[in-house]
């Protein structure tokens, strides 16, 4: 068993164990199932079909292809 | 004696700081933001200013236990905003800030529909001046798009407003039912709260504009529209799930973003979607609820926002792959974030405990239990990405920069520091946030069950991370929205347009006709420097359209 394997089985024991403890072991088990299933879905699912390359909006006149939040020449001026 | 509104005191004060020497700019904004929190806590709850315009009489002002909460926040949050700009805002930007609480606090103590519709209105404007102050070619093009969309937005909702006037002879704000002109209004006051799917302006405006414009966006222009909801629309069920949609779809976003400021404006949405659910339900608790969500939101997402702008500032760079090990550089900044943090996320003692719990509770004990569990699947997910995977990445892992940081200057961290003592105080003592409250309600947060339910639920959170924290990791892309509709598809057929209808001189006069499109095209969609000419001329239409509407409404 690799250890991926091995964190998704855990992963699972963990949840089922968990919400055999009564109310705050059901809401632990719900938050560990949420959290998989937002990094799955979100992460793995939805991100990289709606991923562009940085600076995909160039054409309008965005400089998204970098994260500078100063001016260059302010940039330059404080270097 | 007449009441003074403090919202056109800020207004005028701000057209003053406009023309004021620099140096004198940082004092005047900080005094006039702590006069209209002093003025706002002074108001009588039968406080009421009228104003005869052409015939009818404009309620400016009118308090009551529910505009009270958002008028104090807004202006507490003038202040603090106030203070963390004192070194870095220019006096557009000071102008803009004031008259944008200013013209927040005019739609909260609005007293009538077309009182409210003015000051919406103008904070539009505000708000499109206060973006594009940045001065770089983003915020100007974000600017141009946010004018674009609430101009649309504006348009139907005074269409709304005059249906409404017509059919009932009345602008008052209260007992709407849900049908013909009142869809119209709930439409355009979902765009300004920025309900799925007409979001997309505000992952867009605020991370474009300055880090001091953002902490001010973020606690006006969409609490303004949920005071609208709540005040006009309570237990209008369609809001139920409208609050859902904007609270999942938010933190699934969230979660995949990698620009620090993007990624919480993301959290507004999400956290919003909470409030709208609330108003949805509209019972006292819920109503409750949604204020005190609302007041410890501006408080807590202030601070992220003030903090996450620290760390932009101190190192120039907003995505947070270009960051990291900042731990030992800006302890304090990580300090302060994580109050905020962990406020957002509902933790035991800090504001979002009692706020939250308030606004999920009301909402499952009204019977919506589908409801209230997917608020608590969207809690999960921001504690996950707000306090979990942001810090992780920004303060800690491998140092991405080897520039030299800016010193973070004092004015900022006192702001934060102000911010933070607010949220703990909320948290430690809810009796500071609830007596702000509108219904007379019982509530007790500090249950031993709701508060192993919290611990319970950000533990295994925690505990999840830890095990997938690799899958986290974000790279630096731009993640597509509903924005594609009116940035990137008129892009895409133009050129496509452009072949199609290519034509040439000695071309029969089937395919000139067909020729028309491209050029009426070329017209309005010139490739403009900071957006499509499109949304150039469409918000010059709307615009056109509102103010012709006011005149024909004045006469």
């Amino acid at each position: 068993m690799n250890t991926t394997t091995m964190r998704w089985a855990l992963l699972a024991v963990g949840v089922v164990a968990v919400s055999l403890l009564g109310a705050p072991g059901r809401m632990a088990a719900f938050a560990l199932a949420s959290t998989v299933a937002l990094i799955i879905v979100g992460k793995s699912v939805v991100g990289p079909r709606l991923a562009r390359p940085a600076g995909y909006r160039d054409g309008e006149g965005d400089d998204d292809t970098t994260d500078a939040y100063w001016a260059p020449e302010w940039e330059r001026r404080d270097a | 004696m007449p009441e003074l509104h403090p919202g056109l005191m800020l207004i005028v004060v701000g057209l003053v700081v406009a023309v004021l020497p620099r140096r004198l700019g940082a004092p005047a904004t900080l005094v006039a933001a702590a006069a209209a929190l002093a003025m706002v806590w002074g108001l009588d709850d039968d406080a009421r200013v009228t104003y005869d315009f052409y015939g009818y009489d404009l309620v400016l002002l009118a308090v009551d236990g529910l505009a009270r909460p958002f008028a104090m926040v807004f202006s507490a949050l003038g202040v603090l905003a106030s203070l963390y700009g004192w070194t870095l805002m220019n006096r557009v930007e000071r102008a803009a800030g004031l008259a944008t609480i200013g013209a927040g606090l005019g739609v909260v103590l609005a007293g009538d529909l077309l009182t409210l519709f003015l000051f919406w209105e103008f904070k539009v404007i505000t708000v499109v001046v206060l973006i594009a102050a940045r001065g770089r070619t983003p915020s100007s093009a974000a600017a141009q798009r946010y004018l674009f969309v609430h101009l649309v937005g504006g348009l139907v909702l005074l269409g709304g407003v005059l249906w409404h006037s017509t059919r009932t002879g009345s602008f008052e704000l209260t007992g709407l039912e849900l049908q013909g002109p009142v869809w119209l209004i709930l439409i355009g006051v979902l765009v300004g709260a920025a309900a799925v799917p007409l979001h997309a302006w505000l992952p867009d405006a605020y991370p474009s504009a300055s880090i001091t414009a953002t902490v001010i966006l973020s606690a006006v222009t969409t609490k303004s529209a949920v005071y609208v909801l709540a005040r006009a629309m309570p237990g209008f069920d369609i809001l139920i799930w409208v609050g859902v949609v904007m609270a999942v779809v938010g933190v699934t976003y969230a979660l995949m973003e990698d620009d620090l400021r993007r990624l919480l404006s993301y959290h507004i949405v999400s956290q919003v979607g909470f409030m709208v659910t609330a108003v949805g339900v509209g019972t006292p608790s819920a109503i409750n609820g949604a204020t005190a969500h609302a007041t410890a939101h501006v408080l807590y997402k202030g601070l992220l926002l003030m903090a996450a702008g620290a760390v932009v500032f101190a190192t120039g760079r907003q995505r947070a792959s270009a960051l990291g090990g900042l731990a030992t550089a800006l302890p304090w900044v990580l300090a302060l974030y994580m109050v905020g943090a962990l406020s957002i996320s509902g933790m035991v003692g800090f504001s979002g405990f009692p706020a939250k719990e308030l606004a999920v509770y009301s909402v499952g004990a009204d019977g919506a239990t589908v409801a209230s569990w997917l608020l608590k699947f969207a809690s999960v997910g921001t504690f996950l990405s707000v306090a979990l995977k942001l810090p992780a990445l920004t303060w800690f892992g491998s140092v991405q920069r080897s520039a030299p940081l800016r010193r973070v200057p004092t004015p900022m961290y006192a702001a934060m520091a102000l911010a933070a003592v607010a949220n703990v105080a909320m948290g430690v003592r809810p009796a500071v946030l609830f007596d702000l409250l509108p219904n007379d309600e019982t509530f007790q947060p500090y249950t031993a069950a709701k508060i192993t339910e919290s611990l319970a639920l950000l533990t295994a959170t925690a505990v999840g991370f830890m095990v997938l924290r690799a899958r986290l990791t974000t790279k630096a892309v731009t993640n597509l929205d509903v924005d594609v509709l009116y940035r990137d598809i008129p892009a895409t057929i133009r050129p496509r347009l452009a072949s199609l209808t290519a034509t040439r001189p000695t071309d029969s006069l089937v395919p000139r006709l067909f020729n028309l499109p491209r050029r009426a095209l070329d017209v309005v969609v010139p490739k403009g420097v900071v957006a499509p000419g499109w949304l150039i001329g469409g918000s010059v239409a709307a615009g056109l359209v509102l103010v012709l509407s006011l005149v024909v409404i004045a006469s």
